[in-house]
């Protein structure tokens, strides 16, 4: 799976470095002084190193654990992000991740414990706030968790703070690490769902609806927390059946009444990333729909974008009243 | 196309033998030879001529978007036994101790290790790496111009702390790469797939040279033209443009206002 892996001397014998390369003994290990020296450089081509990315171990220097955007959350007041990865293993068209970085390979900052101590400073700010912290901004929380172990590291962080909120936000069924746990009830596991003619056409080696619905499922019954994320919303003509059919099935498959959130969101991009996403796949027909610019992001005409968040919103009140429901706008 | 840099005659003779390049009869500063898919250029010793080389028959062929460098040539090695193909994963450069990280995006059929590209010939090897006098000279300007994914080195190793470095025989010379010829085919041929993955010929779109002879277009509504085009045979492959649809006299803004309404009106669905 992981034939090259670039380390940085300085995270040379950092554990989680070392259980990584004893998992991977065969992998070609290359010593670099920054991981920017491989990931930021010029001339690369994401599409043809999501081929075969490489993977890079890093250590994180600054900037651990990041205010999110006003509009992001479900609900909080002290929201924050944190990527304690970069890329994904999944190869969704729509993705701005495309667009953003210059290289498709996966950089591991390994120095974990500088992210939990960075949350801790943080609710030190806000000792009578919940405060959300949210992973899967520049990465799939869980995708590639049975090599990360990322999940072990962080959950007995969050047991220890019940203020401290945690959402992971994934389309993976990689989910025995968190069936390993207790449940924390501090803790969401969000899944990022689509009809499934959308996952079949624009989200590349991502597990069909189905066998996340079955994780969705599994989490439910051993006590976890679960979330939806219908984003980002895709238009396609039929897109009333589509994601009716979609709704229908989440239905039915799964508790509704013990969903923790649910969440609407429009396709949205930076412009600048936009066009780098259009020049890697000229002949991709999602970039050739209605959108538009507005304030420098790209996505669907305002209207439409309206009638797609109020009918799914609509819908969703429908099959899941009293589930708490938010939508997701620039 | 691809461009095989080497730095010596010696070197490139097995190539041009193998793959029945041709010299280019007009004159250049560097010797190049050619067929419908390669071309080999001599650049002779040193990461400058290296270089030069390199850029000077990027200048010749004119912009390729996706262009395929491959250097090959002889080191030294540490580690490698003589005779050991091998592709870079790490160029350092010594006299500026720069770094480069060449992305190799295909099963190798040959080893891959690191290398330093030095000014001089000495007699010091560095453990771990090999030891050459182009690559880093080649490396960075060839991705000046190309996708750095397309761009690799190749080098075979002529000596080793157990047989170290000498002056080698054109014959002998000629002879490691020759031996290597399978390990440089099977990397021609990854590149060259790698090329007809991310290459896009600015293919002109349905109905653009027809619409074009309607009226004058700025450059920028050329532009647009071909991107409004593009968009709509995306949505629609099949469509069938009517002309009767651009008012005459024909202005510019009101095609491009007709073809926008056009793209509105296609569906959009995916299987």
């Amino acid at each position: 799976m992981i034939s090259t892996i670039y380390l940085e001397n300085e995270v040379r014998d950092h554990p989680v470095t070392k259980a990584l390369l004893l998992r991977f003994q065969n992998a070609t290990v290359i010593p670099c002084d920054r991981y920017t020296e491989v990931f930021n450089r010029k001339a690369q081509n994401f599409r043809l190193q999501k081929k075969k990315p490489s993977l890079i171990l890093a250590r994180k220097h600054h900037g651990f654990v990041m205010k999110a955007p006003d509009s992001y959350g479900i609900g909080g007041t002290q929201n924050y992000y944190f990527s304690h990865m970069l890329n994904c293993i999944y190869d969704c068209r729509y993705c701005f991740l495309q667009g953003m970085y210059r290289s498709a390979h996966y950089v591991l900052f390994v120095n974990y414990e500088d992210f939990t101590r960075s949350m801790e400073t943080i609710l030190d700010e806000h000792p009578d706030d919940e405060v959300w912290f949210y992973s899967g901004y520049d990465c799939d929380s869980l995708a590639f968790d049975p090599v990360t172990c990322f999940t072990d590291f962080i959950l007995p962080f969050f047991k220890k703070y019940d203020r401290a909120r945690l959402e992971f936000r994934t389309k993976s069924t990689q989910i025995r690490s968190l069936l390993k746990h207790i449940p924390l009830s501090n803790c969401v596991v969000a899944f990022s769902l689509s009809p499934e003619n959308i996952t079949q056409s624009l989200e590349a080696k991502t597990p069909p609806l189905i066998n996340r619905i079955e994780s969705m499922r599994r989490l439910q019954k051993a006590g976890w927390n679960v979330g939806i994320r219908f984003e980002p919303l895709i238009f396609s003509d039929d897109y009333k059946t589509r994601y009716g059919e979609l709704f229908s099935i989440v239905a039915s498959q799964l508790d509704m009444s013990r969903i923790h959130s649910i969440s609407v969101g429009a396709f949205r991009v930076p412009k600048p990333y936009f066009k780098t996403m259009v020049r890697l796949y000229p002949d991709e027909k999602l970039f050739a729909g209605p959108l538009e610019e507005e304030d420098g992001t790209i996505s669907y005409q305002q209207d439409l974008q309206e009638e797609m968040l109020e009918w799914c919103s609509q819908q969703i009140k429908q099959f899941a009243p009293a589930c708490h429901h938010y939508q997701c706008r620039n | 196309m691809l461009t095989i840099v080497t730095a010596l005659l010696c070197e490139a003779r097995p190539l041009i033998s193998d793959f029945n390049l041709k010299k280019v009869p007009e004159s250049h500063p560097y010797p190049i030879y050619r067929n419908d898919e390669l071309n080999l250029v001599i650049s002779g010793i040193g990461k400058i001529a290296s270089a030069s080389a390199t850029a000077y028959v990027h200048a010749l062929n004119g912009s390729c978007n996706h262009s395929a460098w491959l250097n090959i040539g002889l080191a030294g090695h540490s580690d490698y036994e003589l005779e050991t193909g091998f592709l870079a994963i790490k160029i350092i450069d010594q006299s500026c101790h720069q770094s480069w990280y060449p992305s190799i995006i295909f099963e190798p059929s040959c080893q891959t290790g690191m290398l330093i590209t030095v000014d001089q010939v000495g007699k010091k090897y560095h453990p771990n790496y090999g030891v050459d006098m182009e690559a880093s000279g080649f490396y960075a300007t060839a991705c000046r111009f190309t996708t750095s994914e397309l761009v690799q080195c190749f080098k075979v190793v002529s000596d080793n702390p157990q047989t170290p470095v000498r002056k080698i025989a054109a014959n002998e010379a000629s002879k490691l790469i020759s031996d290597q010829m399978e390990h440089i085919s099977s990397i021609i041929d990854a590149l060259g797939q790698l090329q007809t993955e991310i290459d896009t010929p600015n293919q002109t779109p349905p109905f653009f040279n027809e619409i074009m002879a309607l009226c004058k277009m700025t450059h920028s509504e050329q532009l647009l033209l071909r991107e409004k085009l593009k968009r709509l045979f995306l949505l629609n492959p099949n469509h069938e443009m009517d002309f009767s649809l651009f008012v005459k006299p024909h202005q510019s803004k009101d095609i491009l206002f007709v073809l926008e309404k056009l793209i509105s009106e296609q569906k959009v669905l995916f299987q």
